[in-house]
């Protein structure tokens, strides 16, 4: 079932062409990679499909319905974005932090009911953060700071999460972690997850999907290993990666 | 900082336990307090004979707009300073830094100059309530679609300056010394020989601010995480902007236009009870909404207290203790940077 549509999207920022006409479709119960080198237009691809900037041309489908941009409080409700910079600005505790994810399901003058508690609680114990609730968010190591703002999004209960560089600057039990859960979030609740990976390890290890965009278009989208094949690498990076295998998975190595 | 464990634990949590009983003292006092020495024994004996004597007239002409005044002056500026430092992020913003109370001034300054404060009683507080809605028209003006922090900033800037600027002018050319004296000390910022009609007049567009910034509050909290965020959670944060910039506007513009610049409550109270909210935006609004009607009320009542002679002004006090609280909070800053 497809949950979140993109469908010929066009952006140019200053005479320069980002976007031209990427169609995508995430589907429930699956994890898709989006990679690409740096500039490709992922980050602009993700803003633009969690709503938060249109498009120049072409448009998002949320469960069939148009996407509103900037989303509304139902749109908010179904899709959670987790964004690149991690910015966390006043010394809010982990728990206050992870509870914002329920924001879009109150409202305004609205405390804090029991499935909104209850749904932080879950949150904090799936990213593995329960013990840091009373820490003060903005002294957290990098790696814990990564995991509290995915617990805030996964507070939200999702249908469809755009994780922007989750695993970015995390280190490889943490890197694991992440990744983990966000397969667990497709495969066990059934929502459609898309993370912008740099890492072609983590992308084939962990991705059920990779989508490969180079200079604003959709270069590649399929299962890892048959996507991630030499020539289509050495194109999009100008280096040469060596696909090879070890214990049955594959890695890749640049020469 | 989390709030102490004592603070999180106690019945009297929440800072707003201790606030408005405080603000009620402060309030009772404020009524009870004044140069004519009327108690407010006398002030009931009076109202009951039904006579309307010399303490009632005291007590509804003097005292009563007085501390009406300060509990919604106060609060309106201590509210507006916690929701402009949510909205930007940043434990330095005021009122002033989005150019509206410079403009209520201005918008003031100008009705006095023009001579209409003598034919119409409420033609001066009009005025500043006129300057602090053409600022906020400029503004978006200024700032144009996006209301980013940092355009809404220098267009504040710009608005505070320009006004400054004309409120000088207007004051060099002033025809009359008694005219200018009248407005140098209008400016200064007072709650002393305000009418029950200012009152009135102010009330309706604190209230309605109030109740703009109050319901920005779940959007100030989403904003702690960043723009992009706020946003994804279904928070618009153009229309954030403009709800927490127009609420700034009426509540502020009005009070200023009614009692001109009082200082820096705005920015000492938000910071002063943050910490006992455990730093959450929207719970800051209520508490220091409470707080800014406690600083004013006990400002205004010890302003009172002084003795004989002229007055000190409110503003002028609130200036003098809050200018070194800024340079603590500067040097705090610099100590935790370095």
């Amino acid at each position: 079932m497809t949950l979140l549509q993109a469908h010929d999207i066009h952006l140019a920022l200053d005479g320069r062409t980002i976007l031209d006409g990427v169609s995508l479709a995430l589907r429930a119960g699956e994890v898709c990679g989006l990679i690409g080198p740096n500039g490709a237009g992922k980050s602009s691809l993700m803003r633009i499909l969690a709503g938060l900037r249109p498009p120049d041309r072409g448009g998002v489908t949320l469960g069939g319905q148009p996407l509103p941009c900037p989303p509304d409080r139902a749109s908010a409700r179904r899709l959670a974005y987790l964004a690149q910079e991690r910015d966390i600005h006043w010394p809010l505790t982990v728990a206050h932090v992870v509870a914002l994810g329920r924001l879009p399901h109150q409202g305004p003058f609205r405390a804090d009911g029991d499935a909104d508690r209850d749904a932080v609680e879950r949150a904090m114990v799936d990213a593995d953060c329960a013990h840091l609730r009373d820490r003060v968010a903005t002294t957290l190591s990098g790696g814990e700071r990564a995991r509290v703002l995915l617990a805030r999004a996964l507070a939200t209960a999702p249908d469809v999460l755009l994780a922007d560089e989750p695993a970015a600057s995390l280190d490889p039990l943490h890197q694991v972690q992440v990744m983990s859960l966000l397969r667990r979030l497709a495969h066990g609740k059934g929502s459609a997850v898309l993370a912008v990976l740099h890492d072609l390890n983590a992308a084939a290890q962990w991705c059920d999907r990779v989508v490969v965009l180079y200079d604003g278009r959709v270069a590649a989208d399929g299962a890892a290993q048959a996507v991630l094949e030499p020539g289509l690498l050495r194109t999009i990076y100008g280096v040469d990666i060596i696909p090879g295998s070890v214990g049955g998975r594959p890695v890749f190595v640049t020469r | 900082m989390i709030p102490p464990a004592w603070i999180r634990r106690s019945p009297l949590g929440h800072p707003l336990a201790l606030l408005l009983p405080l603000t009620a003292a402060l309030f009772i006092a404020s009524l009870s307090i004044g140069a004519s020495g009327v108690s407010l024994a006398g002030v009931w004996a009076d109202w009951h004979s039904g006579a309307g004597g010399m303490a009632w007239v005291i007590f509804t002409e003097i005292r009563l707009p007085r501390a009406l005044l300060g509990l919604l002056v106060g609060g309106a500026l201590g509210m507006a300073g916690a929701a402009l430092q949510g909205m930007l992020r940043n434990p330095l913003a005021e009122p002033a830094v989005i150019g509206v109370s410079p403009c209520a001034a201005l918008g003031a300054v100008i009705v006095f100059y023009s001579g209409w404060a003598s034919s119409l009683a409420l033609a001066v507080p009009l005025g500043g309530i006129a300057g602090a809605l053409i600022a906020v028209a400029l503004l978006f003006a200024l700032a144009g679609r996006s209301v980013g922090v940092l355009t809404l900033i220098l267009a504040g800037i710009a608005l505070s300056s320009f006004a400054g600027a004309a409120t000088s002018l207007a004051l060099s050319l002033s025809p009359n010394p008694y005219a200018l004296a009248e407005i140098v000390f209008w400016m200064m910022g007072s709650l002393a020989d305000r009418t029950l009609d200012q009152v009135y007049l102010a009330a309706p567009f604190i209230g309605v601010g109030a109740a703009l910034l109050l319901s920005a509050g779940p959007a100030l909290d989403a904003l702690s995480l960043g723009e992009d965020t706020a946003q994804s959670l279904g928070f618009p944060v153009r229309r954030v902007g403009a709800r927490v910039v127009v609420g700034t506007a009426l509540a502020v513009g009005a009070s200023v236009a009614v009692t001109g610049a009082i200082g820096f409550v705005g920015l000492v109270v938000p910071h002063l009870l943050r910490p006992l909210v455990g730093h959450q935006p929207r719970r800051l609004l209520l508490p220091s909404f409470a707080g800014g009607a406690c600083l004013v009320l006990a400002a205004d009542t010890a302003v009172r207290l002084g003795g004989p002679g002229p007055e000190l002004k409110l503003g002028v006090v609130t200036a003098l203790l809050g200018a070194p609280f800024f340079l603590g909070l500067v040097l705090a800053t610099r100590r935790r940077l370095a």
